[in-house]
């Protein structure tokens, strides 16, 4: 398998199917941590770990599980379960080990689990095939490289949107466009652009 | 079936260990009284209003 199997995994996440703005995934935490730029680190930091090892483990859970028990329609079920159980140990471990790590990311690590973004992933991951395509193990390392991808991507849109919504509080907007109006037509013509690097892969 | 209901009660388990796990680990006292976790947790609708409207009365 070659290196352009991983680049293309990466971009092809990040960039033509932005899981925030062409997947509309994860649209909550887009809006709602992205007042102040450091707040948007904080979380698309979060969702980076977690969506990588959540990817990582559900898609060994999947093939050699489920797929193994041909039970795999409780998938979604059982994917949830993981991702909240990994939350808990991520929160842990950061707890214990990182005091700094914990005090930048322990308010949004609990919130993760209800991020859609993090179970769309996951289900994208299995439903795109990729052990028919590249055999169980390759194709693990493409569902991985593409959830790496779909976190940058994430973090990408998130503090480039924050970026714009700081610039905005200094403008005298109508009273009306403040706050959440303003934000949704910036949130559309950021889609907007995305949308055109549709042509590239 | 039966291996279903294992594996969705095995999974269970395993949440609640991890949750009991996590509990048990207190938060590190230097960020003690910085965020209000319960409430933040608390919230179904914003994930983030609550957590800045928290930091701005905090920092105000």
């Amino acid at each position: 398998m070659s290196v352009a199997v991983f680049f293309t995994a990466i971009i092809s996440s990040m960039l033509i199917n932005n899981i925030v703005l062409l997947r509309f995934l994860g649209v909550c935490p887009f809006l709602g941590v992205s007042r102040r730029t450091e707040s948007a680190l904080g979380m698309s930091l979060a969702v980076m770990f977690v969506m990588v090892i959540a990817s990582f483990v559900t898609y060994l859970l999947y093939y050699y599980v489920l797929a193994e028990l041909g039970i795999q329609f409780i998938s979604t079920i059982a994917f949830i379960l993981i991702i909240a159980s990994l939350v808990q140990l991520v929160e842990m471990f950061i707890k214990r080990f990182s005091k700094k790590l914990y005090k930048s990311l322990g308010i949004y690590l609990p919130l993760i689990t209800t991020n859609c973004a993090i179970l769309g992933i996951v289900e994208l991951n299995i439903s795109a095939n990729y052990a028919t395509e590249f055999g169980v193990l390759n194709g693990l390392g493409v569902a991985v490289t593409s959830a790496v991808g779909a976190a940058l991507g994430f973090a990408l849109v998130i503090v480039a949107f924050s970026a714009i919504r700081e610039r905005l509080d200094g403008y005298p907007l109508p009273e009306n466009w403040k706050g959440v109006p303003v934000s949704l037509v910036v949130a559309s013509i950021m889609a907007l652009a995305f949308l055109g690097l549709g042509g590239i892969v | 079936m039966p291996y279903a209901i294992l594996v969705v009660v095995l999974l269970v388990v395993l949440y609640m260990g991890s949750f009991a796990l996590n509990r048990r680990y207190i938060q590190p006292s230097d960020i003690d009284g910085e965020y209000d976790f319960k409430k933040c947790i608390a919230c179904p609708i914003s994930v983030c209003g609550v957590k800045d409207r928290l930091k701005e009365e905090q920092t105000s």
